[in-house]
């Protein structure tokens, strides 16, 4: 059987960074990864990438959901070329009441070499010093309701390590992924180092968000975009245009974009000297794991035939993305329930694998300007971020228990088809619905429309912190995949403290809006946020196997891996206690790097 | 003339084939609630996008892109099949019409071949498996082509798999009399026949305009955006098929019902105005519920396609030469969509599509 010194699922922001430093300390590393390799213009053999400038490509046309047993069952889909077919492989969610489960497209990032780093807005925000050690943050407070905390289903825990731990692995990412931004103006400690490349001139609609944000008391920096503006000698990718607006949701066909195949992957495999080391296999679908004792042994996936194979590692890295990691681990476990699902405590009590799902409270404002209009199809996907809400006197002061982060979105509804698609929707699973429905827009209503929205909005998104809570989680659910095996269940709602902090942080998004630009040259603000949607996820697919102190609070230790295992290590979002109040990729990356520092002294 | 046979490259079949034809799982997931019905379809999700039709570059010729398309051709042999001896796929690609052999990919159950063949046209084939004529298993798409040399048994099944490559504008589909409702129907949705567009165009300076500009004074033309819709109902939306076939015969029946006088396509617009408006309503005299409960809904359906034909890349079908994307850019500045888009289309110095 071959064996490798580590095998690594999933090859996005958890597991790229370990290949990336594993062979470099001389291990030899497998990586498997479910999705296509889909390659950049230069790499590609017929000289055209296969991602495209495409509307066709960031939402397809219609499918329809025949998942048995589903609420939304006939209902219509518009997935991404690289997101999974749900019929052959859906995620099921239901509220806490477990009552109508639908099938969903939330919860998928993408299923490609690079992850969800190749579809991500690549907004690439550090967490704060608070968000690693909101237990001690909030421990004592006296101006929290109590019942907001008295919930024994409410678990915070702190980070095994804090911000200054992590801190040396976020300038890693800075500079090897190749991100674009400013320091100034964040409130993270940079410690005197800056690896950021300088970001390109903002979209001009920014300006509003920028005084917005200002107006409101904040400090404004330019978004960290994992996206490159010079040339970037660490992965050897040459500078362009990449303002073209398809960026959320769309692989970049030139590869500016960093993404984890491009950044850290692509690298390794074009240096002579590190190439053998690792060897990358895609289109393979990792179907379970087995342990001998304590010891995970065997990796067993189907290759891009779909006939069965089995390698061996040293370490085993399971890094698929949060839902997908913990429907494998639960996969195994029930393959071996004596073994590998006694030492997770599988569907025992006090096994805590599937719980404290998380994912971000989120929300935002939006609005047209009158009378203006900008091309925002020349843009990326954020230009301006203020760290105000996420301050600990902000926090303080209105009386939540942790912060957000706050953003411009400038590619969003930059192109016609995306504006058709969002107009009147709020979820994934709504697209096209207002469109389809609003009879008016016709002949002169098109114009009228048009007139209305195309380069006009101007929107503002929060990203912050959600309570961890028990009742939170995944779990196999009895409707199979393509190859038999069960699905992953999320069963999930928001705790009445993220709707509080909802409220709060979607009224800072409103008045940046309201005060950004003049009376008299918007239309009316819309505001809101996902309180009422417990289904949405935003993509920022975290927790479920969190790490923590001991077995009794965690499914992991600090270093990831799993308690009552030797070898087994989950590195992806779903090791995270609590959910940061930013886009977690910057952080998921980071910590991958500390945990590749610690197996290289344990292989 | 022989086809230009390419090196077929494994990481390209697998990128394309895994996730659509790799499993285990024996149901029809994907068959639309009975929609596809024909043997073994439903089984694999997006059959539509077999055989693998992709955009051909060619770093001497500019043109290229428009003009050819890389095609691959897969065959996966069934988990419980023997390997076969050969694998050739035969059809009006060639003009010799002689067959063109797959190649195994590596030990794996993928049979495969890349040729390059002109764009903007149909082709139909069929399978050979050790040389007994099959249709393509994976492909939703097949139809009667008994005019190409049909190497199975006079008498047999005369239905042969097929494809189109990009810009095709072959009608599939529709009938002439469907194309012609359909045009007048799209037209009442898009912008460009409304008033407040005629004067915006006809008031615009020509002198000013440069380039791929000043093609808006075509756009009285059509779109493309019912080859678009042609194309999207026999492919990709194939499930939607039925329904706008029972919708448009309702519609034809209610405008000759309507004004007696005039063909379909020649009653005013006042009348396509009425019929838009009862279809919003959900209250159209005289439609058959029994035969199309919801035509509401096929409004809506048509909304949708609409949009996408008139503003989605050429190449499928739509925005005939780019010009929904030339409207918007002249009627709503600073809109740009050319900085982004490749050649010809767009005036990408880096992105070549």
């Amino acid at each position: 059987m071959e064996k490798f010194d580590a095998v690594i699922i999933g090859s996005g922001a958890g597991g790229a960074p370990i290949a990336y430093e594993l062979v470099r300390a001389g291990k030899s590393v497998l990586v498997l990864e479910k999705g296509p390799l889909l390659r950049t213009q230069d790499e590609s053999p017929t000289g055209l990438s296969d991602f495209k400038r495409d509307e066709l490509f960031g939402y397809g046309t219609e499918k329809i959901i025949d998942v048995p047993g589903v609420a939304n069952r006939g209902a219509p889909y518009f997935p991404s070329h690289v997101e999974p077919d749900l019929n052959d492989e859906p995620h099921i969610y239901a509220g806490l009441d477990e009552q109508n489960p639908i099938a969903t497209t939330e919860g998928f990032t993408a299923q490609v070499v690079g992850g969800g780093t190749q579809l991500y807005g690549a907004v690439h925000l550090r967490f704060t010093r608070e968000d690693f050690r909101l237990a001690s943050f909030n421990q004592g407070r006296a101006n929290l309701p109590a019942n907001r905390f008295t919930d024994p289903d409410v678990s915070i825990i702190d980070w095994p390590f804090t911000y200054d731990d992590i801190e040396p692995y976020y300038l890693k990412v800075e500079e090897l992924v190749g991100l674009n931004g400013t320091t100034q103006g964040q409130l993270k400690d940079f410690k005197g180092q800056n690896k950021y490349q300088t970001p390109l001139a903002p979209n001009p609609i920014s300006a509003f968000a920028k005084a917005g944000m200002e107006a409101i008391g904040g400090t404004t920096y330019r978004t960290p975009l994992a996206v490159i503006t010079e040339d970037h000698a660490p992965s050897g990718r040459t500078a362009g245009n990449p303002k073209t607006s398809y960026v959320n949701r769309y692989g970049d066909p030139m590869g500016y974009k960093s993404n984890t195949w491009v950044a850290l992957l692509r690298p390794t495999l074009r240096d002579p000297a590190l190439a053998p080391l690792l060897t990358l296999r895609c289109n393979c679908h990792v179907t379970h794991l087995s342990a001998n004792g304590a010891t995970v042994n065997q990796v067993h996936y189907r290759d891009p035939s779909g006939e069965e194979q089995i390698v061996e590692g040293k370490i085993v890295v399971v890094a698929c993305s949060a839902i997908e990691s913990v429907r494998l681990l639960m996969l195994s476990c029930e393959q071996d329930r004596a073994n590998f699902g006694a030492r997770f405590q599988y569907q025992q009590s006090g096994g805590l694998l599937g719980r404290y799902f998380l994912t971000h409270c989120f929300g935002g404002a939006e609005v047209a300007l009158l009378g203006r209009r900008f091309d925002k199809s020349i843009s990326l996907d954020s230009d301006f971020a203020t760290d105000l809400t996420a301050s600990p006197a902000f926090i303080q002061a209105n009386n939540l228990w942790a912060g957000a982060a706050i953003y411009n979105n400038t590619s969003d509804q930059a192109l016609p088809l995306s504006l058709g698609r969002t107009h009147g929707s709020t979820d994934l699973d709504s697209l096209w619905q207002g469109f389809m429905g609003d009879t008016s827009i016709i002949g002169d209503g098109f114009n009228a429309w048009m007139d209305r929205d195309l380069g006009t909005r101007l929107s503002v998104s929060f990203m912050g912190n959600q309570i961890p809570w028990f009742r939170n989680h995944i779990r196999l659910h009895s409707s199979t995949d393509k190859w038999g095996r069960n699905n992953a269940y999320i069963v999930k709602d928001w705790h009445p403290h993220d709707r509080v902090l909802m409220d709060i942080i979607t009224e800072q998004c409103r008045r940046i809006l309201e005060l950004g630009i003049p009376a008299g040259q918007r239309s009316n603000i819309e505001n809101g946020s996902v309180k009422d949607q417990g289904v949405r996820i935003a993509n920022h697919i975290l927790g479920g196997a969190r790490f923590g102190p001991n077995a009794g609070v965690s499914v992991l230790d600090a270093s990831c891996k799993a308690w009552n295992f030797d070898n087994l290590y989950v590195t992806d979002g779903s090791c995270m206690p609590t959910s940061g109040g930013a886009n977690p990729t910057h952080t998921i990356e980071a910590n991958a790097f500390r945990v590749a520092d610690i197996l290289k002294t344990r292989i | 003339m022989a086809v230009d046979v390419l090196p077929t490259l494994a990481q390209s079949v697998y990128n394309q084939s895994a996730k659509h034809l790799a499993r285990t799982d024996p149901e029809a997931r994907h068959n639309y609630f009975g929609h596809l019905t024909s043997p073994n379809q439903g089984r694999f999700p997006e059959g539509w996008r077999f055989p693998v039709v992709e955009p051909f570059f060619d770093p001497n010729n500019e043109q290229a892109i428009l003009d050819w398309n890389l095609v691959t051709f897969v065959y996966r042999v069934e988990d419980n099949a023997r390997h076969p001896q050969t694998v050739s796929v035969i059809g009006d690609m060639d003009g010799s019409r002689n067959p063109i052999a797959l190649v195994r990919i590596e030990n794996s159950r993928y049979w495969a071949v890349t040729v390059r063949l002109p764009s903007r046209r149909i082709y139909d084939y069929l399978y050979l498996v050790d040389n007994l004529p099959v249709l393509d298993p994976v492909n939703t798409r097949h139809r009667l082509a008994a005019n190409i040399h049909n190497p199975r048994p006079q008498g047999s099944d005369e239905r042969w798999s097929y494809f189109w490559t990009d810009y095709c504008t072959q009608a599939v589909t529709f009938e002439l009399w469907e194309q012609i409702l359909l045009q007048r129907l799209t037209n009442h949705i898009l912008p460009f026949n409304s008033r407040e567009s005629r004067i915006f165009l006809e008031n615009l300076d020509p002198s000013k305009l440069g380039g791929s500009r000043g093609r808006v004074y075509r756009l009285d033309l059509s779109l493309g955006v019912v080859n678009y819709i042609d194309k999207l109902l026999a492919g990709p939306e194939q499930h939607q098929r039925a329904g706008y076939k029972v919708c448009l015969a309702q519609i034809n029946t209610l405008l000759r019902q309507r004004n007696p006088y005039q063909e379909p396509r020649d009653v005013p617009e006042e009348m396509y105005v009425a019929l838009y408006n009862d279809l919003a309503a959900n209250n159209v005299p005289g439609w058959n519920f029994n035969a199309y409960a919801n035509p509401s809904y096929f409004l809506r359906l048509l909304r949708r396609h609409t949009l996408m034909g008139a503003f989605s890349h050429p190449k499928y079908g739509g925005n005939s030469a780019g010009y929904g994307w030339d409207y918007l850019a002249e009627r709503f500045p600073p809109f740009d969509w050319r900085q982004g888009v490749e050649k010809p289309w767009g005036t990408s110095t880096e992105y070549r599509g």
